[in-house]
């Protein structure tokens, strides 16, 4: 046992020093008590909120003119910016958004573009996505925020019944193409049940609407200005622990990255790792902990558009009708998402690592 | 709190506007009349409530419909959509513009501005609220009016829809069509407080009037428009009327409630029978030209009756309808 820990203690220090950070040492909590440094022992509260990832930016692009250091709230307003700056119609309404919002997502949106443009709406996502869907069918721009994706739920009649559906049931006499919801999303540390929920799987499987989750600052911009000039209502969720923690050189003007094509970014010849949002940084790890440790070569994907989502990409039809083992499914147990106990319930670096090891050996 | 009682007009609104209209006027509500009578089972209650407003909301206003529209037809057959178009939703055929996608009544048409009507219910009201937002912030010197029953208002979105249309200040008429049952829910079990004119406890300026006096829901609709126009506000209408048809086909109300009930309705306070009265005294009409009329209407309604679905038709219509991929 103390060997085990040891060696594992070995490559918690050589992840650490790679990070830069002493402090990431402890961040799953499971080696708490062996082999803290003097210096972490009694420091709970920072503790508490090490991350279980390690948000790596892409190189800046050339390709779409100047850039600025934006975190992902900042890509996320500079989209809204761009968009209400193009679009004279475009609107963003929801709960606490004239202030600049509870993740300074629409900050400066207000004081530039006007109260009629940007606007608190009553309490009641419901009323936000029906309203919202309202204003879409008269052909204006409808950017709706939610203010967690916990909360989606009592819109979810509005989305499932009757955004998804609008086109489709008036025979194209009738749509809400120009609606986009975006929302928080997904674990933050100490969230709980209430404002950690990753959703889109409720929505997967909805005929009539896209789902969108961006992994840094600029897929969010380019992702985001997608969906908005899609034709067709769009959900997108931003992963809120990378609003502050993700960094990136982002383009100023406005850029699209397309809907429903995910990325490769990292090719690989054995084993294939799918994730999306903050979890893409979390199996960047995993496939350097398995070429470093097994040599074992992985390609890694990013999703992207949960739905529609890029089939093409993910089962290339050659390798996939040629699988050597099962698929493996990493995620949080079947139970609400805790409070104390997320760093036992995430699907962290190791319970991936663990799963790809399973899967190697099968 | 005042609670809101079946008023003439309320002083509070001004002036009422001129009584009863004159000829050419009752003309046009009276026409549709026996064409909706005839299609079946509806309440003429609702009709009445049909007829009256498309004139009060003069064109093209949007309008947002709860589904058990049949009452609500008369609002599209008022904007002179065809016959042959009603039967063709109806039967899901080639000629369908909604392309056989849904269920009979569930009509829709661009042109009129009528937004087409899906089956569950009171989801239309935060949506004719932000459709309002955006005719305000274009200009367009336009209201959306939106029409659902009783029981709809019971649902969430009706509560979100009234307190959105107040707090952002929308030009929206909410037309509550309060027919004494929703299926075989009456009233009392659908709500305690003082019908469905509540908008005052959202700072929504309501009435309610006679909705089987074609010439109240008129002038109350009438006004309603002006000044939500004029002051970028909602106004709440609660008509009140009986439903003496069954819900649907597939219903049989005397489970519910007494033939005596159904039999006060229909020949004590039946809004095309007192429409026809007040154009018969009069002089305007008589049972010769009603005669005529039902006899024409009738062959009409037969010749649309035809329009059976063709297999080539249906399989073509069935593209999914996902835009702009």
């Amino acid at each position: 046992m103390a060997a085990e820990a040891a060696a594992a203690g070995r490559l918690w220090l050589s992840a650490c020093r790679a990070g830069g950070h002493w402090r990431r040492l402890c961040s799953a909590g499971l080696l708490r008590g062996f082999l803290q440094p003097a210096s972490a022992v009694g420091d709970a509260a920072r503790r508490r909120q090490l991350a279980h990832f390690t948000f790596q930016p892409d190189p800046e692009h050339q390709d779409y003119g100047q850039t600025q250091k934006m975190n992902l709230f900042q890509a996320v307003t500079s989209a809204l910016d761009n968009s209400l700056a193009k679009d004279p119609t475009a609107v963003i309404f929801g709960e606490d958004v004239a202030f600049g919002g509870v993740f300074r997502c629409t900050v400066g949106l207000r004081d530039k573009y006007g109260k009629d443009r940007v606007f608190n709406t009553p309490l009641c996502e419901q009323g936000i996505v029906g309203f919202g869907i309202g204003i879409a069918v008269t052909g204006a721009t409808a950017i709706a925020e939610i203010q967690f994706a916990d909360y989606i739920f009592p819109a979810f009649d509005q989305i499932v019944n009757e955004a998804a559906k609008y086109r489709y049931r008036s025979g194209d006499l009738f749509n809400c193409g120009s609606l986009t919801i975006r929302s928080p999303w997904g674990c933050v540390g100490h969230g709980a049940l209430y404002h950690s929920q990753s959703p889109e799987a409720f929505f997967a499987h909805c005929p009539g609407i896209k789902v969108v989750v961006p992994r840094s600052p600029f897929q969010a911009k380019g992702l985001l200005l997608s969906c908005i000039e899609d034709k067709n209502p769009c959900i997108f969720f931003e992963p809120k622990i990378l609003y502050r923690a993700a960094v990136e050189q982002v383009p100023v003007e406005p850029y699209n990255i397309p809907l429903s094509q995910a990325e490769i970014i990292q090719e690989g010849s054995d084993v294939t790792l799918v994730a999306w949002g903050t979890q893409v940084h979390v199996i960047r790890e995993v496939a350097s902990m398995a070429q470093e440790k097994l040599g074992v070569s992985c390609e890694v994907i990013d999703l992207r558009t949960i739905l529609p989502w890029d089939v093409d990409t993910v089962c290339k039809e050659e390798c996939f009708l040629n699988l050597e083992a099962p698929i493996s499914r990493v995620c949080g147990y079947d139970t609400p998402f805790p409070h104390i106990f997320e760093p036992f319930y995430i699907p962290d670096k190791w319970k991936c690592y663990d799963a790809l090891r399973k899967m190697i050996n099968y | 709190m005042a609670s809101v009682t079946c008023a003439c007009w309320p002083a509070h609104l001004g002036p009422a506007p001129a009584g009863p209209l004159s000829l050419p006027v009752c003309f046009p509500w009276s026409h549709p009349a026996p064409l909706l009578h005839r299609r079946g089972t509806r309440s003429p209650g609702r009709k009445g409530l049909a007829l009256g407003p498309p004139q009060g909301s003069a064109p093209p206003d949007p309008l947002s419909q709860q589904l058990v529209p049949p009452p609500l037809t008369g609002v599209l057959m008022y904007r002179d959509y065809p016959l042959e178009q009603f039967m063709a939703q109806c039967y899901g055929n080639v000629n369908d513009p909604g392309k056989g996608r849904q269920m009979p009544v569930h009509y829709g048409c661009k042109e009129r501005h009528f937004v087409t009507i899906s089956s569950p219910l009171a989801t239309q009201i935060p949506q004719a609220v932000g459709a309002a937002y955006a005719a305000k912030r274009a200009n367009a010197n336009r209201i959306v009016i939106c029409y659902f029953g009783e029981g709809a208002a019971s649902e969430g979105d009706a509560h979100a829809g009234f307190n959105f249309a107040a707090t952002l200040e929308c030009p929206i008429i909410f037309f509550c069509r309060n027919n004494g049952y929703a299926i075989s829910t009456p009233t009392s079990e659908q709500y305690r407080g003082d019908g469905i004119a509540r908008g005052p406890g959202y700072g929504i300026l309501s009435i309610r009037v006679d909705g089987n006096d074609v010439f109240a829901v008129y002038n109350a609709t009438k006004e309603a428009r002006r000044r939500a126009v004029a002051e970028n506000q909602p106004f709440l209408i609660e008509a009140m009327t009986y439903r003496i048809g069954h819900h649907s086909t597939s219903d049989d109300s005397s489970a519910y409630r007494s033939v005596d009930e159904v039999n006060y309705w229909d020949k004590q306070d039946h809004p095309i029978s007192r429409l026809r009265h007040y154009m018969q005294s009069r002089g305007w009409w008589d049972d010769e030209q009603e005669k005529a009329w039902r006899k024409q209407s009738r062959k009409k309604v037969r010749a649309t009756s035809c329009c059976r679905p063709t297999p080539q038709g249906t399989l073509e219509g069935r593209r999914l309808g996902f835009g702009g991929q």
